[in-house]
């Protein structure tokens, strides 16, 4: 009795319904994907509408019966189509359509397959086309025969071909979309080796009509010149473009093309198609896609910036070489300036300043763009409004949960595939906006905000914790990398407060960590005042509702000309300063410290007259900082190592500059600063003559500020305000320069300073002032300031025969600190280590984002309330 | 046996095994065969001549014989194969392309024997003639040979055992400072700038705390020089990203001969340079308008590779060949993630990463050809464990076709005036033509084989 329970045990562990996705690398360099729902009814396949197929969240089967929805991805290695059951309910997802075949075997294709598109009829039919590049065909697939398999019964006898109809191309095709305008289905593909996008009427998929190829072209003559509507310059000064991706906008049937051979994306429209418009977007382009659209947030609001609160829809595309993001908006046709901090921050500074202005403030490169807009989007009405549902304008946002977690997605997007093989969310409209203010009484809801943009609406409260900056840290350089800590004594620098510096104050400062202070407020932490942007004001805002919690916004309001007409608002008014104008980040500030990337190795030194002249092939000294003026900055040269005379200097050399270990005579000042070469002064006790002997060979040298701090973040690195001039001397950029002087006269007005007019640092660098009758006083000490933070530096004071007065710190002082709490977009792992994104999509019937690695990963899913990863398929 | 008798018996059997095995030299390799070959060089009578002869570098992987060897195989020979297929049996994996036994293509006598372990092979014009160098790690060393006008190699009087001269080997020399150094470990890659004579290698070794670079100079390069010495290491240099797989020469920056490598451990491009050495001066006792010779190889530059993953096992570089006042890109291929990378080193202090394209598993050397015909420059990438030539156009960012090859496809060498790829298969020991002509109808189609396919080494 005993043995058929255990029997029955055991077939009913081995009979688990659990989904099993096996990680055996399967696939082969996959590169697109595409989805189809597909109904097995009674042993024919039925091609449904997206919508018509769903998934149970908790365990992934189908919730719409035996219509399941379905991954085909294309394999790029062998030219095959994999098709993946995402809604399998036991066994393996990937389908195996070749049984007979040991290992899984895919629906052949044409070589090299690039791009994959699908559409489903009224009628439950439905096709997939294959655009492939080694074949140069465009092939059509029934949609029905992909779930063939001549193992199981209803199929059993059947004789299956899975290629339809094949459309040479006369050139290799790379990307695909479909668009149904007056009744007529059309293929659309970029065709880049002839330049041209090519149009099949695919209206009756199994007899595709070849309607040609359309030109992409640019302007031979005016780089800059612009189709007029209606004009066609096909032929009239013009050059052949090299179109890449494709996107429809399927509210007005244009067809945008990205372009890596110009600076444009062409626009098509028209039957027969062709080109109507060029946008000037500055760069080559790849990867590009259209949001949904975002709302306005009030009247005013958009008239002020319309870059970051305007009513718009906007098309996203990634630089050809760099990954970086542009961004364009349709409605009022203009580049959008996704890295300048939202209006009313008054000095319109840069989110990040190593990105430029007109690019998403986004570190690593992209290599795909993909939109979306969440089932919660209804895009525009029949009278043209925006609308999103009632719940999206509470305090508890669409998901009727309160302070949401940063990675809950409802609204309006961009997803951004990174090279890195992560994904990084991009806000175009986030409608839990007004449930991401900071809401304390809502225990453990985590409410910090994570995404990118055209930077976040300022109502939306970025993080659940205030800006803090850490204990700053002083430390001395005693041999190699080894620091020692200092504390705070006379014979120490020390940043400044609140009084000035003398042996009776010399720990103005606080040392406990904290915030840094409120917007406009008093010197924070340690004497560093974090520098912070106004929030949004009150006429953005609108006024709260009375019971302070629920607001019931309008309608979105259309806006008279020159009068705000709406009350549309944010729902508190939150007196938070504007966290995005900080990074986290350390700062570093060091006594003398070595100019980054000016540590040189193989430099050459020629005698000039009195001066050495230092050579480094393919530096730049300017753009790395070097300046000789008396004015800001008179850097310095500090020559490294041992001597490489002739034998016969050895010892000469040796006494004058001693050795690598126990150097002398080492350091020189500027005398000028060029592009490719600094003249260095003799140091009386050394010549230039003797520099020329006694390093004779490819010398080590750092080049470094003199009797400044330099002052360095681990982000955003040394922010100099040198530059070349036409001769290529070294210069101060006045607009830098002028730009950290209004910082810097900004932050000592709040700290009520008033440092004397004549004294200046080189931005990027913090000086100090000498002691008068033993006191250094905060008047007279240069307030360094750069776009995070001002502080004030006071030097040691020491006892001398002439009373108390300033001296230099030892050369490599550091003072350290960390900036924390600040805004930082989120990046969501995708594929990880050693990956190669190629594309991702989002389904909002689903509410799941997919992504295809072209190394081991295949595809991976995702959800997005949260954002989390899901299942791999490989 | 009485015990005395069983102790001599034992001496004496002893004594018999350790002077045969003292005496056991190995098997000699074949001089007419491939095994695990590994590198080649192609030989012209004059600069833009065909190509007479076809290097192979046989690298006895499996030290199944006493040394490597430099096999000499005869090209009009080839051709002929080529047109009329005599003697070889269609390729069944390749249509058109035809199987050639490798035996009588090669110049049997003149083969050279070196140490086991050559991998790499450079061949080099200088005004006064032509030298090849071959890396050997075994014994790490250069070898080296003088180049006759009909392509025959002199490694100097061949020892008693067969192998080149000891004076054509290079492992040792003095350094600027009069030190006296040695050839690392785990030479990679090799680099002749012709105009100075300066020979660059990298060593893959890991160790951190190793050189990964290293510098010869060749007298023989000077067009006035009358030197017959070979080259001389000059220099080694720590302190770099560990395991350097890979150089290019770039055009002189400075005036001084300047190489980009890249590193299988480190996500780095390393430009390493050249200080030829001081200019004398007849004050200091010298010599006006000569240099002291006191040359050092310095890293001019190490740019970290970003906007890629990890990036940390790069390999081949190549330079796009499209003709241009200088080169504005470079080819590199990576293993993690595996794909061609584009690198923009208009800066060459600087090189940046601007394209990636995907790659077959376990990719390993590339050569790019310019087509001028097409207007476009295709890079060949070899995939070692996917057994794949991926054809590349960099400019459409797309894989153009695929090409199967032999097992263990390792390396290859651009023949540009016959228009045709060489590639090295390492596993299968045979030797692939690629027809890379636009013009010709099979253009990117292998056409044919030279070897026995399904052997790794010969089997008398």
């Amino acid at each position: 009795m005993r043995r058929p329970l255990l029997a029955l045990a055991a077939l009913s562990l081995s009979c688990s319904s659990s989904t099993v996705v096996n990680a055996t690398y399967n696939f082969s360099r996959a590169s697109d994907v595409e989805f189809v729902c597909l109904q097995s009814d009674a042993g024919r396949v039925n091609v449904l509408p997206l919508a018509r197929c769903g998934i149970n969240p908790a365990d992934n089967t189908s919730s719409t019966g035996n219509a399941h929805l379905y991954a085909l991805v294309t394999q790029a290695e062998r030219g095959e189509l994999a098709v993946v059951d995402l809604a399998a309910s036991s066994g393996t997802s990937i389908l195996d359509n070749s049984p007979d075949v040991p290992g899984y075997s895919f629906i052949p294709l044409g070589a090299i397959p690039t791009s994959i598109v699908s559409d489903a009829r009224d009628n439950n039919t439905g096709s997939v086309w294959v655009a492939s590049a080694g074949d140069r065909t465009i092939e059509r697939l029934d949609a029905s025969t992909l779930l063939y398999n001549p193992r199981r019964a209803s199929d059993a006898g059947r004789e299956v071909v899975h290629t339809a109809t094949r459309v040479a191309m006369n050139g290799a095709p790379r990307d695909l979309a479909i668009d149904t305008v007056d009744g007529r289905t059309l293929l659309y593909a970029t065709v880049p080796d002839r330049a041209a996008v090519a149009v099949l009427d695919i209206t009756n998929a199994a007899a595709p009509v070849d309607l040609g190829f359309t030109p992409v072209t640019v302007p031979a003559a005016n780089a800059d010149a612009g189709l007029d509507a209606g004009s066609d310059d096909a032929g009239t000064g013009s050059a052949p473009a090299h179109p890449q991706d494709l996107v429809v906008d399927p509210e007005t049937h244009r067809v945008y093309v990205s372009d890596d051979g110009s600076n444009y994306v062409h626009v098509f429209a028209g039957n027969p198609l062709r080109e109507v418009d060029r946008i000037a977007v500055g760069a080559p382009t790849r990867a590009i896609t259209l949001t949904g659209w975002a709302r306005r947030l009030t009247c005013a609001a958009e008239a002020d910036d319309p870059d970051h609160y305007g009513r718009a829809r906007y098309l996203y595309a990634t630089e050809a070489s760099t990954g970086l993001i542009t961004v364009y908006d349709l409605t009022r046709g203009a580049v959008v300036r996704p890295n300048v901090l939202p209006a009313p921050n008054p000095q319109r500074r840069m989110l990040a300043p190593a990105r430029p202005e007109d690019r998403v403030a986004l570190a690593t490169p992209a290599v795909a763009l993909f939109p979306i807009n969440t089932a919660e989007y209804r895009g525009r009405n029949a009278a043209g409004e925006i609308t999103v549902p009632d719940a999206c304008r509470t305090l508890n946002g669409c998901g009727g949960t309160g302070a949401l977690g940063p990675t809950y997605l409802h609204g309006v997007f961009v997803g951004a595939l990174l090279r890195t093989g992560r994904i990084a969310i991009i806000d175009v409209d986030d409608y839990d906006a007004p449930a991401r203010a900071k809401t304390p009484n809502i225990v453990g809801a985590p409410n910090g905000y994570r995404f990118v943009r055209h930077a976040p609406r300022p109502t939306v409260d970025v993080s659940s914790t205030n800006l803090v900056v850490s204990t700053p840290t002083l430390t001395a350089l005693v041999r190699g990398t080894q620091r020692v800590s200092l504390s705070e004594a006379p014979e120490t620098p020390a940043l400044g407060c609140a009084t000035d510096r003398s042996l009776a104050t010399l720990a103005p400062c606080a040392s406990t960590a904290g915030d840094a202070g409120v917007d406009g407020g008093s010197a924070g932490l340690g004497g560093i005042t974090v520098v912070r942007q106004p929030r949004v004001p009150t006429e953005y805002l609108g006024a709260p509702d009375a019971d302070g919690g629920t607001v019931p916004m309008a309608a979105e309001p259309a806006c008279a000309a020159g009068a705000d007409a709406g009350t549309d608002a944010a729902v508190t008014n939150s007196t938070l300063a504007d966290p995005y104008a900080v990074l986290n980040e350390t700062w570093t500030l060091t006594w003398e410290g070595a100019i980054p990337n000016l540590d040189l190795y193989g430099v050459s030194f020629t005698a000039s007259g009195a001066n050495a002249v230092m050579e480094s092939p393919a530096t730049d000294f300017c753009a790395r900082g070097a300046l000789a003026d008396d004015t800001y900055a008179r850097d310095q040269v500090t020559v490294l190592g041992d001597p490489t005379s002739l034998a016969s200097d050895r010892v000469a050399c040796g006494a004058l500059f001693g050795t690598g270990a126990q150097p002398l005579n080492r350091d020189f000042v500027l005398d000028d600063a060029f592009r490719d070469r600094l003249v260095l002064r003799p140091n009386g006790a050394a010549t230039a003559a003797d520099v020329a002997r006694c390093f004779a060979l490819a010398a080590h040298v750092q080049v470094r500020a003199r009797r400044q701090w330099m002052v360095t973040g681990n982000v955003n690195g040394y922010l100099s305000a040198v530059r070349a001039d036409a001769s290529g001397h070294c210069e101060v950029d006045p607009a830098k320069q002028s730009a950290v002087e209004a910082l810097a006269s900004r932050c000592a007005a709040e700290r009520n300073v008033t440092p004397a007019a004549t004294t200046r640092c080189l931005a990027g660098r913090a000086c100090m002032a000498s002691a008068v009758n033993g006191v250094v006083a905060r008047n007279a000490t240069p307030m360094f300031a750069n776009p995070f933070f001002c502080v004030q530096v006071f030097p040691p004071l020491a006892s001398g025969d002439g009373g108390v007065v300033a001296a230099d710190p030892t050369r490599d002082t550091q003072f350290t600190f960390s900036i924390s709490g600040a805004w930082e977009p989120s990046t969501i792992e995708a594929a990880g280590t050693g990956s190669f994104p190629m594309t991702g999509r989002f389904l909002p019937t689903v509410g799941r984002m997919y992504v295809v690695d072209s190394a081991n990963s295949g595809l991976i899913e995702f959800s997005s309330v949260p954002i989390s990863r899901i299942r791999v398929f490989n | 046996m009485p015990p005395s008798t069983f102790r001599l018996a034992v001496g004496v059997a002893v004594a018999a095994v350790l002077g045969a095995c003292s005496d056991n030299n190995g098997s000699d390799p074949p001089p007419n065969r491939f095994f695990y070959p590994a590198a080649l060089a192609l030989h012209r009578a004059a600069p833009g001549a065909p190509a007479d002869r076809l290097y192979v570098l046989n690298s006895d992987f499996d030290l199944a014989y006493n040394g490597s060897t430099v096999a000499t195989v005869d090209l009009a020979q080839v051709r002929a194969r080529r047109a009329d297929h005599a003697g070889c049996r269609a390729d069944v994996d390749a249509r058109g392309a035809w199987v050639c036994d490798e035996t009588p293509l090669v110049i049997a006598s003149r083969t050279k024997k070196l140490n086991p372990y050559a991998v790499e092979a450079a061949l080099v014009q200088y005004p006064r003639g032509q030298r090849l160098y071959t890396l050997v790690r075994g014994g790490n060393a250069v070898a080296w040979f003088d180049v006759g006008a009909d392509g025959e190699l002199d490694c100097g009087p061949a020892d008693e055992r067969g192998y080149c001269s000891a004076t054509h080997y290079t492992r040792t020399g003095t350094d600027y400072a009069s030190n006296a150094i040695t050839l690392p470990q785990e030479s990679s890659a090799i680099s002749v700038d012709v105009a100075t004579g300066y020979i660059a290698l990298t060593h893959q070794s890991y160790d951190p705390s190793l050189p990964h670079a290293s510098l010869l100079r060749d007298p023989f390069a000077g067009a006035s020089s009358t030197q017959t010495d070979g080259p001389q290491l000059v220099g080694t240099l720590s302190g770099t990203a560990a395991a350097l797989s890979s150089l290019v020469l770039l055009p002189p920056l400075g005036g001084r001969p300047t190489w980009l490598a890249t590193s299988r451990a480190e996500a780095v491009f390393t430009l390493l340079q050249v200080y030829p050495g001081s200019a004398r001066t007849a004050s200091d006792g010298g010599v006006s308008g000569t240099q002291d010779g006191r040359e050092i190889l310095y890293r001019a530059a190490a740019t970290p590779i970003t906007g890629i993953n990890t990036g940390t096992n790069n390999r081949t570089i190549v330079l796009d060949p499209r003709p241009a006042a200088s080169p504005a890109r470079a080819y590199v291929v990576s293993r993690s993630p595996e794909a061609l990378l584009t690198v923009d080193i208009r800066n060459p202090a600087a090189p940046t990463v601007t394209d990636m394209v995907p790659l077959p598993t376990g990719p390993s050397r590339a050569a790019a050809v310019w087509h001028a015909s097409l207007g476009r420059t295709y890079v060949y990438a070899l995939s070692y464990d996917t057994r794949w030539m991926y054809v590349i156009d960099p400019d459409e960012h797309r894989v153009v076709q695929q090409i199967a090859t032999n097992r263990g496809p390792h390396n290859l060498v651009y023949d540009e005036v016959d228009r045709v790829l060489y590639v090295v298969d390492f596993l299968d020991a045979s030797i692939e033509l690629i027809d890379v002509d636009p013009a010709s109808a099979t253009f990117n189609r292998r056409v044919l084989t030279i070897g026995r396919l399904g052997r790794t080494r010969a089997v008398e």
